[in-house]
């Protein structure tokens, strides 16, 4: 199987979407998905059970330095950055926020990207800023596979467009349902 | 050129390495036990910050200009952004380390390890305070940097924290009319606290190790410090807190860090799940 991490970042009119996408996910599939999602940083409750409602896999708020499993999504929690470590394992800062976020998309993309390189997948899906658009041109430089939500289906189309004109040449431009049959399509 | 909006530097493992070494050698001080993204996140902006070309011209500056490198380790340690950070720690803070502590007879010492420009001190002094058991208590405030230390004592805030602590404040009260202001005067270029929220309050540059006054201690508030070291060190850290603390003191992490996988863990009782409040449950 050619990518072991799939990281999807979003914001304003991004929660349907992921909904959605977690619906759809069959049970076993077997590659970790991080989600990296703005949220309120004082709601530190709520999300994850919104989020599990229609999942069929466990959404999971990681503790620092735990390890990323196939088979679970991992949502960034509330008022922490989301890194990606060389061993596999997540590691959280309180560092300051970055294009206003903590958790900021990019860091949790440029950081997963770096250690897993063209294993990657990154999907950027709508939001009214720009976070993620440096993320994911780092999954493209590291040969990974890049994918922005059709801006013109987006809720809030500043997030892909942005994305669209950091990145470059992107893999895939998609409307959430061909997001969904391509994640299907990951999995053998 | 302007490098302020300049992506981060990247960083390989051999640069890292080169960094540690020189600065092991140099300055006997050891940054391999720091997690390595925040530290490679770090190293980047002291880079960009300095207007160093490159890795390789920090390191020439450690090298060679010894006096730079108290400016490094202040930009290398990750500052509080805000008081009253996580308000539902510190109503738990309030109503389930206070109301046992205010039965203590002896003096209340609560130590705040790696306690980095001071959001943390202040806000345990100001939650003592309304807790009527500040004038019993000593804070005891340690860093490994000394020139934070300094930096935090009376230390002057930005404005721009200041609103994002009031909302904090209100909602640690669950009263919107809460006024976190009270405790702050005005200054030039920002706000400062009253002398009276640092009177018990002792600063510390400490590095580890044996210390006479940081010894049964009653709680330790080291909220989102574990996050930002190794596995390893984490390891080496609790070992140590739970040599420092008293039997049934209370310890107190972030609330998405993770002491399971350490060995003295087994020593602690988990108290308060969501805010990660442990009891120090053996007595040795």
């Amino acid at each position: 199987m050619k990518y072991k991490l799939i990281i999807i970042g979003g914001s304003a009119g991004s929660f349907q979407l992921v909904t959605r996408i977690l619906s759809k996910l069959p049970a076993g599939f077997n590659i970790p998905v991080v989600l990296a999602l703005h949220r309120l940083k004082h709601i530190r409750h709520g999300f994850v059970e919104a989020l599990s409602i229609k999942s069929v896999l466990p959404v999971i708020e990681p503790l620092d330095k735990e390890g990323l499993k196939p088979g679970n999504v991992y949502l960034a929690p509330a008022n922490y950055h989301l890194y990606i470590e060389l061993a596999g394992k997540f590691a959280l800062s309180t560092e300051e926020p970055v294009n206003h976020s903590r958790p900021a998309i990019d860091l949790t993309f440029a950081t997963g990207a770096y250690c897993y390189k063209e294993k990657t997948v990154g999907i950027i899906l709508s939001g009214a800023n720009r976070d993620g658009a440096m993320g994911l041109k780092k999954v493209k430089d590291y040969g990974g596979l890049t994918i922005v939500q059709d801006p013109s289906e987006a809720q809030m189309p500043t997030m892909p467009t942005a994305a669209l004109d950091k990145a470059g040449q992107v893999d895939h431009i998609l409307k959430v349902d061909e997001i969904i049959r391509f994640l299907s399509k990951l999995n053998p | 050129m302007n490098r302020a909006n300049q992506e981060e530097i990247e960083i390989g493992i051999s640069g890292i390495r080169k960094l540690t070494e020189v600065i092991r050698k140099q300055y006997d001080y050891d940054i391999s036990v720091y997690a390595s993204t925040s530290l490679k996140r770090r190293i980047s902006g002291i880079i960009l910050k300095n207007d160093f070309k490159n890795l390789d011209g920090l390191i020439l500056a450690l090298e060679n200009r010894p006096q730079f490198f108290p400016l490094f380790q202040l930009q290398l340690s990750v500052n509080g952004t805000e008081f009253f950070r996580d308000p539902a720690f510190w109503r738990a803070f309030r109503d389930d380390i206070c109301k046992t502590l205010r039965n203590n007879h002896m003096k209340i010492k609560i130590w705040i390890p790696g306690c980095s420009t001071g959001e943390e001190v202040i806000t345990t002094a100001i939650a003592l305070k309304e807790a009527n058991i500040y004038d019993k208590s000593m804070i005891i405030a340690t860093d490994i940097n000394k020139e934070i230390i300094e930096e935090s004592k009376n230390k002057i805030y930005t404005n721009n924290i200041l609103e994002i602590s009031e909302n904090n404040y209100k909602r640690f009260k669950e009263d919107e009319s809460a006024d976190f202001s009270k405790y702050c005067s005005r200054q030039a270029n920002g706000f400062a606290f009253a002398d009276d929220l640092y009177q018990n309050v002792q600063y510390e540059v400490f590095k580890g190790g044996d210390h006479k006054s940081i010894k049964g201690i009653n709680a330790i508030i080291c909220r989102n410090v574990f996050i930002y070291y190794t596995a390893q060190h984490q390891e080496k850290l609790l070992e140590d807190f739970t040599g420092k603390l008293s039997f049934n003191g209370f310890l107190a992490i972030g609330n998405k860090e993770n002491i399971t996988f350490c060995k003295d863990a087994r020593k602690y009782t988990l108290i308060n799940e969501s805010e990660k409040i442990y009891r120090k449950s053996v007595n040795e």
